[in-house]
């Protein structure tokens, strides 16, 4: 630990450049936590007040006990780079001239899948990314997940392989062996980075490469790492080669042979690969002579390796003993720290290239070039990633990164909401910040301003954020950017107060925790049903459990889980559908029929969007599914909230009046997409036409009173006949388990109509990934029923992936989908039974 | 005449929309069933000479027959009031003012809202066959503590047959309260309270939550506005018409009150307030306009004032830049079940407990905008606009998931600019102030005629129509 003043901290805050801000991002017990801790136990700062309080990194006591992160911790740590490493820095952004130390910001962010939006909120205010990897399990879905999401927000990525000492003492593989696996996990990693971005692009060289030191190894547990560094400059002296050049030799086609002194490219009988020969080889020498109790073997090592054991330790043996000799060979915090300081940019660096991709507005603005050059002295543009409970009940640190500018106690600064327009007022308050503060683990300081390129929290600002935003001093700043998140919400729960009058303290409650968490929703419903929505099951019980504890302190009760459907069509209407309006003298003529696979999807990711222009989205959908040009150019509508993935087209020819009742008529259709006709769930991938209008020639009597209603019954009768479906969430279901729980598996996936497309063996382990699409609805206990199945032995990971129709006619009373419609009515409260045609079609 | 109001011919033309009973009553009866004896006392002490009879649509079909009996007995020929203009339970004072009569005979289901007492008014009601004995039987099986506090309350239609089985049961409950029907106005006792059109006087120092509540009438707005209103002990209701049972009612409040939370979060978030007037005879209607008016502007909601009838989904979805409908009307046709509305209708309760930062919630429902307005048992000051800020008021939106913040007064002045510079605005849009109307004008597609310049041929201007859109002086080329 590094004791320093809040006026310390604060000057290394100035040198920008030796500033590194990272967040560290694995899969669920990857041991990312156990690694953070031995980084802070080597650099963790903490101001001097509190020296002598320990247990820094303790936030949560339910994260104690379940052993697994919740909320993502910041963290301060400073580092001093000796001269001899200094080298390895090359860019003269990446350090302040005459400056040693740097100031490591570092958030650690949950893995459990459902706890990404976490991970999402950590990566945006960061710059570069530690990924830990377990060895054993190689690169997993959320591993994937997050390394993705990583290199679209343009963070960069080293990696680390963690449990190395499994490898070693479970697995026993033998040193190529675990090469290969290494090897394996790069190509792997490379293979995602490559995907999402390549070599040419602004960020330069994103892949890892363990002979340029940007890939470490070792046991965040014993606490020991090394990259290839550590293992060159070691030998560096006795071969007398560069330690650049001899890092390359290490990893890689390189063999040495002893007898020749000779390097080769390839593998012959008298040669061995480099990395086997000095890096690994010495670590089997010592575990091997440890755990095999080779006293002098061991005594021996020791010597050569520069290993003096303290009085305590010196009557250790076993684990214990390897722990010691390993953490003082080869010190994680030493390496790892090295290693970002090294490899990760600093904020001068990243928001070069970063800021395209963070601000919304024109690139050449003044915000813009001053994100662009992490110009303190620039206009302030701070995002706000996420709302940090505090100790007063209700209010909320408001959590960021400083972007450009200067962000100070009392200034007066702009407040601006996601939904922010510049040049409107809507979502904009312009509000003095009460304090600046400095986020510590669970501590805060109070400072009086922050420069560009660090992380903070405000205080005062959190009335008016819901959870992210915008804080500047540029009057005609745009947003940044909001963050996307690679999980959705759509596993909910009802809730209610056992006692009614505790109503507003629920409605309080659950504003509450809209604020605290970065993704879930909080909603009432129509059917006064209080509803809370998550990305999963643990998401929502952490939830939950906040809200009855923390935000509402009040008993409540708790529906079962249930998912959200939607409602679509599987076939064009069968026949043309008229409504009549309530005087008679307007009728519509419409049809629904089904979009095309994929479009519903690349509305729902903005390839296709309201805001395109009209030619260019026309011309994209006409080549891509084979829409008519003409049609697809009179979109009128997406819909449900103008964005949703249902569209209205006019195919009208010659209506007199027509754009007179647009208004109308697309009203009618956001009310109409927003509640379905067969259980108000909201519409997906329906496409509307509207073939014919008559209306009376006189405005009054096609007003917004006619219209409305009757758009809305028309595209209900259009729905009805046009083989209504409903669809269901469905989760990519990643599970890691032993070979021979692998029929349990299956069975268990089948009870719950999961469908397994891929099974494969993790290469150098006995362990099985299988992958499988599983309804979001039979996921719930899944993670239970799957452990009794498999002896606990399986473990998985769920990410919502895509909605799939839920097989039969909702119309049908013999099919599921039909109790579900029935289900869901009667949870509405709306009238059982089945929605009548006749109430929405009309006769000539 | 019918610029304003409907043309007389459709009205006569429509078919009245009823569910209930409609077989005529036969002309014997007439007398004893529209109590014509009463009425012809009350007239005749009144010294009335024009007097309007006000039918429910269901009684329409007697109405003949009792007006001929009146007139007769009078002397002069009554005047007969349908199709009342809002509910058919409020006296139609207006309408009865159109004929210049000087009294008024309500017949048939009452809501007992206290009217602006322009007319001498009488009530007859309904009567309905209640079995007293059968009643007397289940009151006294069902509530067996003789020293219970009870509250006995009743529907109109019943009021005939309250007095025998209060002389059945009065003797054994000592502690039982009979409410009386509110149907003339006089000044209350000390302790005496009026709720939905009844009187009763609590016993000394009680409260109503000790009382067990016993309701007689069917299923139906009264029952569940008693419900939603009067919160004693318990609440039993006995349907003589129906199951003959005295029931406890499982009160379904939390649903309901969760479901108006809903629709509170709609009124908190809503830009644009419509105050659908939906009576003009309740008494001070008008005040409940200006307490609404004061109410949204203290929060920054721009306000229209409808009047249309009755309020359908026609009507109303011809206000699309409304965000909620806030009605004005008697207690029985308050709550509407807005599910085929464009847009949320709430009561004026709902309305204080969205914007008045004074008013708590409770359970304790009001249906009764009077109560609310000063001098009401529920009134409650609003809450010192001058001390609020926007940090005070801003809250997230439960159905929108936004900050929403009480508009400021304009406190930033230098957010206008100031000086010289010509501003660039869009086509059609003549300010760039944050007007609800006017944004959602700016916001439509449709911004008036189109010009389709070069594609449509150029044609001398000819004559229009002239008139009303209801029946236009040179009626075109209309689609039936």
């Amino acid at each position: 630990m590094v004791n320093f003043t809040v006026d310390e901290i604060r000057v290394m805050m100035d040198k920008k450049r030796n500033i590194r801000n990272m967040s560290v991002i694995a899969h669920v017990d990857h041991g990312k936590s156990t690694l953070t801790d031995s980084l802070v136990s080597k650099a963790g700062i903490i101001a001097s007040a509190r020296a002598g309080e320990t247990r820094f990194t303790d936030t949560r006591k339910d994260e104690q006990e379940r052993c697994i992160t919740i909320k993502s911790t910041a963290i301060s740590m400073y580092f001093e780079l000796d001269d001899k490493d200094l080298v390895f820095i090359t860019n003269p952004d990446q350090r302040d001239k005459g400056e040693k130390g740097f100031l490591i910001n570092l958030i650690d962010s949950p893995g459990h899948v459902d706890f990404s939006s976490e991970v999402t909120a950590a990566l945006r205010v960061t710059d570069g990314a530690l990924v830990v990897v377990d060895c054993v399990s190689g690169v997993c879905v959320q591993t994937e997940t997050v390394l993705r999401q990583a290199i679209a927000e343009r963070i960069k990525p080293v990696l680390f392989m963690n449990k190395m000492d499994r490898a070693l003492l479970e697995l026993q593989l033998e040193a190529e062996e675990l090469y290969q696996t290494f090897q394996r996990i790069v190509e792997n990693v490379n293979v995602i980075i490559a995907t999402y971005s390549d070599d040419s692009g602004p960020m330069g060289e994103v892949r890892v490469d363990p002979s340029k030191g940007s890939v470490g190894f070792g046991s965040g547990l014993h606490g020991w790492a090394f990259t290839l560094k550590q293992f060159a400059e070691m030998y560096a002296e006795k071969f007398k080669i560069d330690v650049v050049k001899l890092m390359k030799r290490l990893w890689g086609e390189n063999f040495f042979n002893a007898k020749t002194k000779k390097w080769s490219k390839q593998k012959e009988d008298d040669n061995k690969r480099s990395f086997c020969m000095y890096v690994l080889d010495p670590i089997y020498k010592v575990f091997d002579s440890i755990m095999n109790y080779k006293k002098e073997e061991a005594a021996n090592l020791m010597l050569k390796l520069n290993i003096e054991l303290k009085a305590e330790d010196k009557d250790k043996d076993g684990k214990a003993l390897l722990k010691v000799v390993m953490r003082s060979w080869l010190p994680a915090g030493e390496a790892l720290l090295q290693m970002i300081a090294i490899h990760l940019p600093s904020p001068v660096v990243a928001q070069k290239y970063r800021m395209e991709m963070l601000y919304e507005g024109p690139l050449d603005d003044e915000a813009a070039i001053g994100v662009k050059n992490c110009d303190p002295n620039a206009p302030l543009m701070m995002y706000i990633s996420k709302m940090v409970p505090t100790s007063d009940k209700g209010r909320f640190y408001a959590f960021g990164r400083v972007f450009s500018g200067k962000v100070a106690t009392g200034m007066k600064a702009r407040i601006m909401g996601p939904n922010y327009v510049p040049g409107k007022k809507e979502d904009l308050y312009e509000k003095a910040i009460q304090r600046t503060i400095l986020m510590m683990g669970r501590y805060v300081e109070a400072i009086e301003d922050v420069p560009s390129g660090n992380i903070c929290g405000l205080v005062g600002v959190d009335q008016f954020l819901v959870k992210t935003g915008t804080i500047t001093t540029f009057k005609d700043a745009h947003n940044m950017r909001v963050m996307k998140f690679s999980v959705s919400p759509v596993v909910r729960v009802a809730v209610e107060p056992k006692n009614p009058a505790d109503l507003p303290k629920l409605v309080e409650g659950l504003k509450r925790l809209a604020k605290s968490d970065p993704m879930v929703q909080c909603i009432i419903e129509e059917s006064g049903e209080h509803i809370i929505a998550g990305a999963g099951e643990l998401h929502l019980e952490i939830c939950l459990k906040d809200l009855e504890e923390d935000h509402a302190c009040i008993p409540l009760k708790k529906s079962d889980p249930v998912v959200s459907y939607r409602e679509t069509v599987s076939e064009e209407s069968d026949q043309m559908c008229l409504s009549k309006s309530p005087n008679k003298h307007n009728r519509l003529f419409m049809k629904a029929q089904p979009m095309p696979d994929g479009l519903a999807e690349d509305i729902d990711g903005g390839e296709v969007n309201p805001r395109d222009e009209f030619k260019a989205r026309a011309r994209y959908l006409g080549e891509k599914y084979e829409y008519d040009v003409t049609e697809a150019r009179k979109i009128w509508a997406f819909g449900p909230d103008g964005t949703g993935p249902n569209l209205l087209l006019d195919c009208t020819k010659g209506v007199q009046y027509l754009n007179e009742i647009k208004d109308s008529v697309v009203a009618g259709f956001q009310w109409a997409t927003k509640e379905g006709v067969l259980a108000e769930e909201n519409m997906r991938g329906v496409r509307f036409n509207i073939y014919d209008v008559t209306l009376h020639t006189d405005a009054i009597h096609r007003g917004g009173g006619q219209i409305i209603p009757t758009t809305r019954r028309c595209l209900y009768a259009c729905i009805l006949t046009a083989q209504p479906r409903l669809m269901e969430p469905v989760y990519l279901c990643e599970i890691q388990c032993p070979e021979v729980a692998v029929g349990g598996i299956y069975g268990v996936l089948n009870r719950r109509r999961g469908h397994v497309f891929e099974e494969m063996q993790v290469a150098g382990t006995p362990m099985f990934v299988v992958k499988a699409f599983l309804p979001v609805n039979e996921s719930f206990g899944f993670t239970a029923d799957l452990r009794s199945n498999t002896g606990g032995q399986a473990f998985p990971q769920c990410v919502f992936d895509h909605w799939q129709v839920l097989p039969g006619d909702p119309l049908d009373a013999s099919t599921k989908p039909y109790i579900v419609v029935q289900e869901t009515r009667k949870r509405k409260g709306l009238k059982e039974g089945l929605p009548d045609l006749t109430q929405y079609l009309d006769k000539l | 005449m019918f610029a304003f109001s409907s043309n007389e011919s459709a009205v006569l033309e429509r078919k009245a929309d009823i569910t209930e009973r409609t077989i005529q009553t036969n002309v014997r009866d007439i007398k004893y069933y529209y109590e014509l004896d009463r009425c012809t006392e009350w007239a005749k002490k009144n010294g009335l000479s024009k007097i309007c009879l006000q039918f429910p649509d269901a009684l329409l079909l007697d109405s003949v027959g009792v007006a001929l009996c009146l007139g007769k007995i009078l002397g002069s020929k009554p005047f007969i009031l349908g199709d009342t203009s809002y509910g058919s339970c409020c006296v139609d004072e207006v309408a009865a003012e159109h004929v210049n009569a000087d009294g008024i005979i309500h017949f048939g289901h009452a809501c007992l809202t206290p009217t602006n007492d322009r007319l001498p008014k009488l009530y007859v009601f309904e009567k309905l066959p209640v079995d007293c004995h059968e009643f007397v039987c289940c009151f006294r099986n069902v509530l067996k503590c003789k020293t219970a506090k009870i509250l006995l309350l009743y529907d109109v239609c019943y009021q005939h047959a309250i007095d025998s089985i209060v002389e059945n049961i009065a003797p054994d409950f000592p502690n039982m309260v009979v409410s009386e029907l509110a149907t003339s106005v006089r000044n209350l006792g000390a302790d005496e309270e009026t709720k939905l059109g009844r009187n009763f006087k609590l016993l000394n120092g009680s409260k109503l939550e000790e009382y067990s509540i016993v309701f007689i009438g069917q299923d139906g707005p009264i029952l569940s506005n008693i419900a939603l209103t009067l919160h004693g002990r318990d609440l039993y209701w006995y349907d003589p018409s129906g199951t003959k049972q005295l029931e406890r009612y499982s009160v379904q409040n939390n649903k309901f009150l969760m479901k108006r939370m809903h629709l509170i979060e709609r009124v908190k978030d809503a830009k644009t307030l419509g105050i659908v007037v939906g009576t003009l005879g309740v008494s001070n209607y008008l005040g409940a306009v200006d307490r609404l008016k004061e109410l949204a502007k203290q929060r920054g909601k721009k306000i229209y004032i409808i009047a249309v009838g009755k309020p359908n989904v026609t009507k109303l979805a011809n206000f699309p830049e409304i965000d909620a409908f806030v009605l004005i009307a008697c207690p029985e046709n308050s709550l509407l079940n807005s599910k085929e509305f464009y847009r949320p209708i709430v009561t004026p309760y709902e309305v204080e407990l969205a914007c008045n930062s004074n008013r708590e919630w409770s359970q304790n429902y009001v249906l009764e905008f009077q109560h609310l307005l000063p001098g009401g048992n529920h009134y409650q000051e609003l809450g010192n606009t001058h001390d609020i800020t926007a940090e005070d008021t801003a809250d997230i939106s439960l159905v929108t998931g936004q900050v929403r913040v009480m508009p400021e007064r304009e406190s930033s002045g230098d957010v206008v600019p100031t000086s010289g510079v010509v501003a660039l605005k869009d086509d059609l849009v003549v300010s760039t102030n944050m007007a609800t109307g006017s944004e959602f004008l700016s916001k439509r597609s449709w911004r008036g005629l189109e010009q389709n310049l070069g594609e449509e041929d150029a044609v001398l201007a000819s004559k229009g129509r002239s008139g009303v859109p209801q029946n236009y002086d040179t009626d075109l080329d209309t689609i039936s």
